[in-house]
């Protein structure tokens, strides 16, 4: 502890067992991206179930793909892109010790990420009220007397639940995270030399806006 | 610690130009567009790689610029790609068994392609539904649809477990 | 340098339950992960002795005939458990996290891993996931479906499968969070001088290791969420009722437990390493070799899972493929084997008993590796499937792999972790009781296997050659009884070493990396002052230990 190697970098953001900043900041970002890996490949069972069916029963795909509305779809998208050019922004800020900015970029961030889970809840509803339900609940009459041609409609409902809502999962732990970002920047504790967590958050939150840029046409435009 | 510092030596971190951030997120936006506008073309059997081509362009812009993969270390570029190749061998194998399953011996666990039991009676009330009010609109028979489909809710979802065992 | 002469070390610098519960010092965490880990052993060995016992004779002993109404226990269920407990709560996380933890940072001279809280919360989401699986055991139904949950039965058996694979499912984020800390704690910790191939083998084993925990127990995880949405919606994924593909199931599930295997075996790879080139006192020979053939080991190990769903009724041309890459594996395998034994050649062997218990992993090791280029093979795999032939095959590679050399890596640390001398002589002797019970108890069940005996029976009477089944089951339970006795042995010497043993000095076995440098027990932060690397740590022929 009391090394003399640490005192020229001596932060009190530096924690007992590191050398000094960079080798703490390196470590964190080292570490965030072998979890945003862990995510890659969480997610991944749920792409290789998407395309498992979609070679396997394309017609199922172009059927009930009409079910989902690619307007709110778009939409989405678009409030996400913007959410992750925000929370790009917040740490471009910090960097520069510019914590009000980097403060309202945060805010924006998270004012992005419930407008998403907003229109989410008009699609959800939609379908919840409908019958278009994953698995044994799905009994969207209408759906079967138009489209007798599809076979098994409630797996691709199951798919677009599973992913859309493991996905939705994830952009409720970035608003927490994201939220908890914004109250540390507005007490003073980051500056530019201690931002690792704010980068952290960003770096989730970017991979949160790549698997929805990958859902988008997957599910919504076939 | 030997392997971080021989992009930049300094202590001062990357910081992007402005012009870059909003760039991208012109481009994206962009893309968004041309997404949408490349799935109203039918393209046949080039559908899904195009879709998945305009995606991933957005997605490299995302993890190169805002993620600062450009930036940074060329390692976290590796560990990236590292963890798509393994993905790729996930799904790529997984594909070439399901469709390549019943080649030789036809009689043995043939991928799934009959429908789910349980539809039979959804199928019934479908067309049912189909006859009965074929002259109204589609929006103006939704709502008996829900109300008759909530009644028959617990049915199909009982069939499945009989013949199962 | 010698170590300074301190009575003050990481157990008892500060005191009280708290101060063990809230540590974030990895050698405290390894310690408590000792205690649950090894008492998860002891519950899987309940069940394994359950077992064997079960099967000493034909008929039904001690479960119930047929699974009537109410029998809380059944067959199934006890070799269920012990599959689960053992391969779940106990062998992944036994080397890495025990071992593991409280030797990979010290060995690489730094004084905790990257991310100690993390560390700290990887222990409780263990036992989280641990409690679970309790739960589910005790207070809910109990599991039958065996340790891999196969749709659709799994889908459909009355047993708490939920319960367990959520149970399973929690414990897979500890073991993520394990490995995401050993490799920044690897890339980013290391001593001022030590570069890459400056670090001890067992670091690189561990390393390969929680690059697998990384990539592999995502998919684990979403697998056992799938099936969890299945049996609750039936999502129409893994069950044929609802349009979904059973075999996928077994895609999904070995694309992570079949690298989940080599979590297993390359820690103990890992520990060999290090036991072999101490206790002969002599560089370890192609030590590149046997760093990189880790490494493709845990490459390779992606690419082979098929080879567990031959008969499942996948596309032969498929198997085809996964029996290639099968045989492949053997090559880094072979490569390690190879290169420990010409680090023996002209060594100074100490017989130590960690020596005895390396020795020991050569031998059983490569009898289960070399069965398991048997079951590799197309052809063969068709008879010996789902026999005793493939139960015999991977007790050899799990226990007598893994387990054999996390009791030899035990052993070696054990000085180290507590500061106490064990006693050799009855090291001896529980090595011998562990070394005949194991092979008395697994070698018949080749025998049984390929006579044809099927796994997951417990009842054997009416077949034709069931009065030879009988003489093999009866050998490999008194086997299994003189293993379970070698166990006992072991705790006890164990135990009486903490109260009355001698004083263990800094370095017992003259080893040259680093953990042997500091005092025994280390000080709370590992070093008095900042490490330097100054030798590579096999470099017998340039430094003399007393000289660390």
């Amino acid at each position: 502890m009391s090394a003399t190697t640490h005192d020229s970098h001596g932060h009190p953001r530096l924690a007992h067992h590191f050398f000094e900043m960079e080798q703490q900041h390196e470590c964190a970002k080292l570490g965030m991206w072998l979890f945003l890996l862990t995510e890659i490949l969480f997610f991944g069972g749920l792409f290789c179930f998407y395309f498992i069916w979609r070679i396997m029963d394309p017609e199922l795909f172009v059927g009930a793909s009409e079910m989902l509305n690619w307007k709110l779809g778009g939409l989405n998208t678009i409030v996400l892109i913007f959410s992750s050019f925000t929370v790009a922004m917040a740490i471009r800020s910090i960097q520069q010790n510019k914590r009000n900015a980097c403060a309202i970029y945060l805010a924006i961030t998270i004012a992005c990420a419930f407008v998403f889970l907003v229109v989410k809840y008009f699609e959800y509803s939609a379908k919840i009220g409908h019958g278009t339900l994953p698995g044994t609940s799905f009994h969207d009459l209408h759906f079967l007397a138009e489209h007798p041609e599809v076979k098994n409609p409630h797996i691709f409902f199951s798919i677009y639940f599973c992913m859309t809502g493991l996905h939705g999962f994830h952009v409720i732990c970035g608003i927490v995270y994201i939220a908890w970002l914004l109250y540390l920047t507005l007490k003073n504790r980051f500056d530019s030399e201690y931002y690792a967590p704010i980068e952290m958050g960003g770096l989730y939150w970017h991979l949160v806006d790549l698997i929805w840029i990958y859902l988008f046409p997957l599910l919504y435009l076939i | 610690m030997s392997s971080s510092n021989s992009t930049h030596d300094s202590h001062q971190p990357h910081i992007t130009p402005m012009w870059v951030y909003f760039g991208v997120l012109g481009a994206l936006l962009i893309l968004t567009v041309v997404t949408v506008a490349v799935a109203q073309v039918d393209l046949g059997p080039l559908n899904l790689p195009v879709a998945m081509a305009v995606a991933t362009v957005k997605a490299g812009l995302v993890a190169l610029i805002f993620m600062h993969l450009v930036f940074d270390h060329k390692f976290y570029i590796y560990l990236l790609l590292a963890s798509l190749v393994f993905l790729a061998v996930f799904v790529i194998f997984c594909l070439f068994d399901l469709t390549r399953r019943h080649e030789i011996r036809h009689e043995v666990a043939a991928p799934i392609h009959a429908e789910a039991e349980w539809y039979k009676e959804l199928r019934i009330q479908a067309a049912g539904l189909d006859h009965g009010e074929d002259h109204g609109d589609s929006h103006g028979d939704l709502h008996g649809a829900k109300t008759n489909a909530h009644s028959e809710k617990h049915a199909p979802v009982q069939t499945p477990a009989a013949p199962q065992h | 340098m010698s170590a300074a002469d301190s009575n003050t070390n990481y157990i008892n610098h500060t005191k009280g339950i708290m101060s063990w519960l809230l540590t974030v010092d990895h050698k405290r965490i390894g310690l408590m992960y000792m205690i649950v880990v090894l008492s998860a052993f002891a519950a899987g060995g309940f069940f394994a002795v359950a077992i064997r016992l079960e099967l000493f004779a034909p008929e039904m002993q001690i479960f119930p005939a047929a699974p009537t109404e109410g029998a809380s226990w059944t067959y199934n269920k006890a070799f269920t458990l012990h599959g689960a407990i053992m391969v779940f709560l106990f062998i992944i996380p036994s080397i890495p996290a025990i071992l593991g933890n409280f030797c990979l940072p010290i060995m690489l001279g730094t004084k905790d891993v990257a991310f100690p809280r993390l560390n700290l919360a990887s222990w409780y989401i263990y036992m989280i996931g641990a409690a679970i699986c309790l739960y589910a055991i005790f207070f809910g139904n109990s599991v039958d479906t065996g340790w891999t949950f196969y749709t659709p039965y799994s889908t459909s058996s009355s047993s708490s499968v939920t319960m367990m694979t959520f149970g399973v499912f929690v414990l897979g984020f500890s073991s993520i969070l394990t490995g995401m800390n050993f490799v920044v704690t690897v890339h980013k910790m290391r001593a001022p001088g030590m570069g890459w191939f400056e670090m001890p083998l067992f670091v690189w084993g561990i390393y390969a290791t929680a690059l697998i925990q990384i990539l592999a127990t995502p998919v684990l995880a979403i697998t056992l969420l799938l099936l969890i949405m299945e049996t609750t919606f039936g999502i129409g994924i893994f069950d044929p009722a609802n349009g979904g593909d059973p075999v996928l199931f077994q895609h999904f599930f070995w694309f992570y437990s079949h690298p989940a295997v080599y979590i297993m075996i390359l820690p103990g790879m890992a520990v060999m390493s290090e036991l072999i080139a101490v206790h002969s006192h002599r560089t370890i020979f192609g030590y590149k070799l046997i760093a990189y053939s880790s490494v493709a080991i845990a490459f390779l190990g992606f690419l082979v899972w098929g080879h567990h769903m031959f008969v499942s009724g996948q596309s032969e041309f498929i198997s085809l493929l996964f029996s290639f890459i099968t045989f492949l594996i053997g090559v880094p395998t072979a490569i390690k084997l190879f290169n420990w034994m010409t680090t023996m050649y002209l060594g100074q062997i100490s017989w130590n008993t960690p020596m005895l218990y390396a020795l020991c992993f050569m031998v059983t090791f490569t009898i289960g590796g070399l069965t398991g280029v048997f079951l590799g093979a197309l052809g063969m795999d068709i008879p010996l499937h789902d026999t005793y032939f493939v139960v015999a095959h991977f007790h050899y590679v799990m226990m007598g792999g893994t387990v054999i050399a996390f009791l030899g890596g035990l052993h070696h640390w054990w000085p180290k972790i507590f500061g106490k001398m064990y006693s050799e002589f009855w090291g001896k002797i529980g090595f011998v009781f562990i070394f005949l019970g194991f092979n008395m108890t697994f070698f018949s069940q080749f025998i049984l296997g390929q006579q044809g005996m099927p796994r997951r029976y417990a009842d054997y009477a009416g077949f034709e050659k069931t009065q030879l089944f009988e003489t093999y089951h009866q050998f490999s339970t008194v086997g299994s009884l003189i293993l379970a006795v070698g166990f006992i042995i072991i705790l006890i010497y164990l135990v009486h070493s903490l109260i009355a043993g001698k004083k263990a000095p800094a370095n017992p076995w003259g080893g040259l990396s680093m953990e042997w440098a500091t005092s025994s027990p280390p000080p709370a932060h590992n070093f008095l002052e900042d490490p330097v690397c100054k030798h590579g740590p096999y470099d017998y022929d340039k430094v003399r230990p007393e000289d660390i």
